[in-house]
Parts: structure tokens; sequence; C-alpha cells
């Protein structure tokens, strides 16, 4: 049988010898170094060394992160005895931990523990994109439906009419790249829509346009295939220019991964 | 922060045949900063180390293999390189010289990255615990009122039974003790999510044997408890799980509900 291998949680060790001082977490280099595999604190320095030398190459304070102090010991005559320690933070713990001797099983676990719980958080955070896209793609879809309602009754009928209602919306909004153009570029099946490959920003700036070009034709009273057409192109340049302004080019955004893909699974 | 060298890793990434992903040791030793490749093998040999020291395969992880480069306009050699998996690039990167920016930047990536699950994992076990917690209230209940209903008078002792049986032997009490807990603490709000729930499967189940066994009597009342158990004790031990008594105290149930509280106004805001 291979034999069994528990983790040993480096958060579960932190937690045993935290010490906290006004609400702050801080950790005593001493008490640290037995739960990393080190029996010698010249050899536990080294990777301290290291460890200070990673906080100051990220910009970090190295005095905030490793405060030097000392810790009276006891000897074995009785007398009291001073030995250099420092108070690390959370920090600093895992800098140290990062840069310690791999061949002990306790830093090699903590240095699997990390990537493991790296890789966790960069899944949510990916899940957390793809939730927001899901979610703007299903509002995009809405206001859609509802413009399509809208121009039904004031003179888009036919669905080749709508087509070019939204092709329109498209030019105006990617600087006259038609949607069929746009799918080229971009390498989309053209029996496929467009939206569902669309960055979060893109599905926003579409649903916007939308809906105040809803909001207009409603609100003055808009009438006939021309002016609905105008309105909707004087719309979408309108967040066009919006996005340019803050440096965003719509057509140079990399289409991202199939919303449809990303549903069933 | 070192979003950029996520962001470069990404794009250096590779698919095999397999639709895996992979990373040629060479590119990583590129983004890296490492000028000299024999340098970079002795960090890929810490890494191979503590992948080893982690239970874990190295053959999994890091395959060597041949590629091809291209020497002018016609020649081209072999040179050896490695595929590494992201578990070895994330090895790989937490053992390369801090003193590189670029790595140093990599391992507090690592850090904060640790730091946000670890709270994530946090939220989970406080949602799963005050569920449970008021699950055990809510069952709790209804065997007071299944053992009320067959004759039992002294509901401590009963209580005791049932902890007997899951405890090896413990009473309410010694569990105290053993958890180096305060007579004035409840035991059931210093569970973690694990123990509360074998102590709500033991709950519900003799709650209802009692009820669908029509069990009458005290002293048959107490043996049920102590039988249903005795059971959960033999299941958790069959499936190689950790008897309850040596779970660790968690913190008072109301921290968590603080947590939670505090984290849903986070959320709104």
């Amino acid at each position: 049988m291979a034999p069994q291998l528990t983790l040993i949680n480096i958060n579960q060790s932190l937690d045993e010898i935290k010490r906290v001082e006004q609400d702050l977490e801080y950790w005593s280099a001493r008490d640290l170094m037995p739960y990393l595999g080190y029996m010698r604190w010249e050899k536990f320095q080294e990777a301290i060394k290291r460890a200070q030398e990673s906080c100051k190459k990220s910009e970090q304070s190295v005095k905030n992160h490793f405060r030097g102090a000392a810790k009276m010991v006891t000897t074995g005559s009785g007398a009291q005895r001073q030995i250099q320690d420092y108070l690390l933070t959370r920090y600093a713990c895992y800098l140290v931990a990062q840069n310690g001797d791999p061949r002990k099983v306790e830093i090699a676990q903590a240095q699997t523990y990390f990537a493991i719980q790296t890789r966790k958080q960069e899944l949510n955070e990916q899940y957390e994109i793809e939730n927001k896209r899901l979610q703007s793609r299903a509002k995009l879809k809405q206001t859609e439906q509802k413009i399509e309602s809208t121009v039904y009754t004031r003179g888009i009928k036919l669905p080749f009419e709508f087509g070019i209602f939204k092709d329109n919306h498209i030019k105006a909004l990617y600087g006259g790249i038609s949607t069929v153009e746009l799918k080229q570029k971009r390498g989309i099946p053209l029996k496929r829509a467009l939206a569902d490959f669309d960055t979060d920003v893109e599905l926003k700036a579409k649903d916007f346009a939308l809906a105040m070009t809803d909001h207009n034709i409603k609100d003055k009273n808009l009438r006939g295939s021309y002016k609905l057409n105008e309105e909707v192109i004087k719309n979408s340049r309108a967040t066009r220019h919006t996005l340019l302004s803050r440096g965003i080019r719509p057509e140079s955004l990399k289409p991202q991964e199939d919303l449809k893909k990303i549903c069933y699974t | 922060m070192s979003d950029q060298l996520i962001q470069v890793f990404e794009q250096i990434k590779q698919i095999n045949d397999y639709d895996q992903e992979y990373w040629s040791a060479r590119d990583m030793a590129g983004i890296l900063k490492y000028a000299k490749y024999a340098n970079f093998q002795e960090v890929i040999d810490k890494a191979k180390q503590s992948c080893k020291k982690s239970g874990q395969s190295i053959q999994n992880h890091f395959a060597d293999v041949g590629k091809m480069i291209e020497l002018g306009k016609t020649a081209s050699r072999e040179i050896s390189d490695i595929m590494l998996s992201r578990y070895a690039c994330y090895l790989i990167m937490q053992n390369a010289d801090p003193s590189k920016e670029i790595v140093a930047r990599g391992q507090t990536y690592f850090a904060i990255q640790t730091r946000r699950q670890e709270l994530q994992d946090e939220v989970i076990e406080d949602q799963k615990r005050v569920y449970l917690r008021d699950e055990m209230t809510t069952h709790g209940k209804h065997l007071a009122e299944a053992a009320s209903i067959a004759g039992v008078k002294n509901y401590g002792v009963f209580a005791n039974y049932g902890y007997m049986g899951l405890y090896g032997g413990m009473k309410m009490t010694d569990i105290q003790r053993k958890k180096k807990l305060k007579s004035s603490q409840s035991i059931l709000d210093h569970m973690g999510s694990e123990e509360l729930a074998a102590n709500l499967f033991r709950t519900t189940q003799t709650d209802a044997k009692i009820r669908r066994e029509n069990i009458q009597g005290e002293a048959r009342a107490n043996q049920t408890h102590f039988e249903v158990g005795k059971k959960v004790r033999q299941t958790i031990k069959d499936i190689g799980g950790t008897m309850p008594e040596k779970l660790p105290a968690a913190p008072a149930i109301k921290e968590s509900r603080r947590r939670l509280k505090s984290f849903a106004k986070k959320q709104i805001a």
C-alpha cells in the first residue's frame, strides 16, 4: 500500500503558535523553526535571509514583516540568556516556508500546500469572471428582446430588417466593422452569436448602447426604419467614444472562451 | 503585483496530444530570467526534491524530453528539455532565487493567493458549522420529545449515553476535559463541522429509531442512544476517519456567526 500522505497544513501549525497583540497576529521565528523541520537556528536563518530578500524585491518593508527581537531563555545552569529572534507577520512566515530547504518534509509539504491553495484561488477567480460574463450575457439577451419588440411596433418588423438594425449597432460600436467581418477576424463560426465570445466589458457596452436606444425611441416617440436605425447608430457610436476615451478599443479585444461551453461544464 | 508573471506564464503554456497543459523547462528558465540553463537546473532539482518529499511522483510532474532548436538557416540540434506540470512550475517558482525580482513577486503572489483561499475556506467552514449547529438545536428538540414519549425522565443521563457510544465511553464532562473546555462552555458550540455532522447523525438516527420501533422505558431508550452512537463511531473507524474526541476544539460558534455577518456585509457593500 502506498504511504498515506497527510499534508501538514502550515495554516494549522501557525494557528497553534500564533501570538496576538492589539488585534495583530504575529509569530516568533524561534517558535516557527521546529514546525518547518529546522533543528539549528543558523540553518534556519539562511531561509529567513532568503525570505527577507524576497520581501525586499517585492517592494515590501522588511522591517515591518521581520521585526528583530530578543528572546529570553533559561540555560542549563538556570541563568537567563538573551537569544536572537524575529517577530514575523503571516506573509513573512509564508515566504520563509517557500524559501526553506525542500529536502525537509515540512518545507516540501508547505510548498505543495501553497501550490494547491494558489491554484484553488485562481480557479475561484476564473469562475467568478465566467459567472460575471454569463450574467452580462443573459442581461444583454433581455435587452435585445426588449428592443426587438420596441422597434417591431414602430417599423422594423421583418427578421432581415432587425438584422440590419443590429448590424448597424455593431458597425457603429466597432468602428465600421460588420458582424460577419468581426466573426471572421475573431475566428468565430458564422452561425454562432458574436456575444457568446465577448469580454464582459463588450457585453456591458452593447447592453448600455441598446438600453439607451430603447429609452430614447420611446421617449422621443421615434418611428420608421430610418429614424430607428439612426438612433441605434448614434448611441452605439457614443458608447464607442466612451470606450476609446478610456483606452479600450473594442475591436482589438481578444475573443473569450465560448460561453456555451462554460454553461455546460 | 505579479499578475505580470502569471500572464506570461499562461501565455507560454502548451497543450500535449492528450489535451493536458504543460510547460517547457527552457521556457520557464527564460521567464524567470535565468540566463544559464545550468543554474536553472539547480532550481529544478530543488523542486523535484520538494515534489518527492510531498509524496508526489517526480515522473508525473517532470518528464524529460528533447527540444529541437534552429541553428542558423538549415541546421537544427536537439537539446534536453523537461515537460513540466503546473504543480512542478509552482514548485519551481517557490524554489527559484528570490533575489530576482520576478521570482520574489511570484512568491508574494503565492502568499497572497494562499491567504485568500484560506479565508475562503474559513467562510465555508463557518457556514457549515453554523448550519449544522442550528440543525443540532432543532433535532435535539425532536430527540428530547421522542425520549420523553419513551419515558425518559433524566434527559442529562440519556444524552450522556449517546455521547458514551459515540466517544468511546466518554461522558459530556469527559469530552469537555479532553478538549480543554471550561465546564461553562457547551461542547456543541466548540465542535467543527465534521464532529457536528457525526453528532447530528447520531441524534437523527436515535430519534427515528425510538419512534419507529416504539421503544419504551428509560433504560431501553438510553441503551438505544448508546448503540446508535457506537454504530456511528464504528462507521467513522471503518472509513478511516478521526475519532470525534481527537478532533480539535473549534473556537466558539459565536465567532463564526460574527464572521459570517461581517462577510455578508462586505458582500453587499
